[in-house]
């Protein structure tokens, strides 16, 4: 199934479960668990309401490339993975600590259009 | 059509001027309360749609708070034509991210209670988590709908403030009594602060749950055992964390 990708562009403010659908169905098809399921829905929301200008629209790319997927979020200009969450401030972890609980690594690229890129191990399949 | 406005536009500008340009925080409580009783007519407008007017009032409340922090002093427009929109728009923007579960379908809601147990189930006899395919399989529906499900309960369910709440012990109290006991100095609080900080706070659980996730790193199902709820539930009250982001105020 090497090569899926998946691109949608949504409002960045207000669409939070729509992202999650669409996150939901290709991971699903890839047969993660629940949970990691769960944990690639809640770590692109985080990035989503973290986005420190919600205005515009952003765009998620998911895609599978042979050993994890990678779901980045752009533009993502001005989000610093020091920052933390105020409802997640009790758990006194930055967000890009409390985004690498959720997936596997977590990186900011530069370039044209800012983004940020999750990636998660593909599943190892029985 | 006569105006009852209040304040003249000029007292207005020049009270959001001081506000905004000298941090006068009398002028901006002002404007707070000139325009409370519109605000609040706008609120009722809403009501009877499944949410409680003091709710809506206070979403009402939080969209002219908002529009007296960004509204453009430089535009030759008049701060009322900015405040309307704004309070609408934050009326509409709750009722969008909100009221949610109060549409979902009963076939949904039915759905993800039988997910929630088979996702129990499937875990203990498993030794680990089930995939969207074997869920599928288990509650007889395709994929599509099993990520359909999932998400139609973790839809947040509005509550009131003077709504009771099962607390721990299984005592039922008013949300409003918790925030109460945990804000002290609460009346002294600017307004900005007590809509920040009041509505948004974590409840006792859901900050444990927080902090067991992304401090202690635990794993969804081991925060499920721990706390002795399911997993369904600690997804929820972790996106819950999150949803509370959505409604906080940006400081000026």
């Amino acid at each position: 199934m090497s090569g899926d990708a998946v691109t949608i562009t949504l409002p960045a403010a207000g669409y939070e479960h729509v992202a999650r659908l669409v996150i939901g169905g290709l991971a699903s098809r890839l047969d993660f668990g629940f949970e990691a399921v769960d944990d690639l829905q809640l770590a692109v929301e985080l990035v989503l309401r973290s986005l420190p200008d919600r205005r515009g629209s952003v765009t998620l790319s998911l895609v599978e490339d042979g050993s994890s997927l990678q779901i980045e979020v752009a533009p993502a200009g001005g989000l610093t993975l020091d920052g933390s969450l105020a409802s997640l401030d009790v758990a006194g972890v930055a967000l890009g600590a409390s985004l690498e609980r959720l997936v596997d690594t977590v990186s900011l690229t530069a370039g044209d259009i800012p983004a940020i890129v999750l990636a998660r191990a593909l599943p190892v399949r029985a | 059509m006569k105006s009852t406005l209040p304040l003249s536009e000029v007292d207005r500008r020049a009270l959001l001027r001081a506000y905004r340009e000298d941090g006068d925080l009398a002028a901006r409580d002002r404007l707070v309360e000139a325009f409370m009783p519109l605000v609040s007519s706008l609120a009722r407008r809403y009501a009877g749609r499944g949410e409680q007017f003091d709710d809506l009032q206070q979403v009402a409340a939080l969209g002219l708070v908002k529009a007296i922090e960004r509204f453009d002093l430089d535009r030759e427009v008049d701060l009322v034509t900015y405040i309307f929109p704004t309070v609408v728009g934050e009326l509409k923007r709750h009722f969008r991210d909100r009221v949610w579960s109060v549409t979902v379908p009963r076939r949904l809601k039915e759905l993800h209670q039988l997910l929630s147990r088979l996702i129990e189930d499937l875990t203990s006899r498993n030794g680990r988590s089930p995939t969207i395919p074997e869920l599928a399989l288990a509650a007889g529906v395709t994929e599509e709908e099993v990520v359909e499900g999932l998400e139609a309960g973790r839809a947040y369910s509005a509550r009131s403030l003077t709504a009771t709440h099962d607390v721990e012990d299984g005592a039922e109290v008013a949300l409003i009594d918790l925030l109460e006991d945990e804000e002290t100095g609460y009346e002294e609080a600017e307004n900005r602060d007590l809509l920040a900080s009041g509505i948004h706070a974590l409840d006792e659980r859901e900050r444990m749950i927080v902090r067991l996730r992304f401090a202690d790193g635990l794993t969804q199902s081991e925060i499920a055992t721990q706390v002795g709820v399911s997993q369904m539930h600690v997804s929820r009250l972790l996106r819950r964390a999150l949803e509370k982001l959505g409604e906080e105020i940006e400081a000026p």
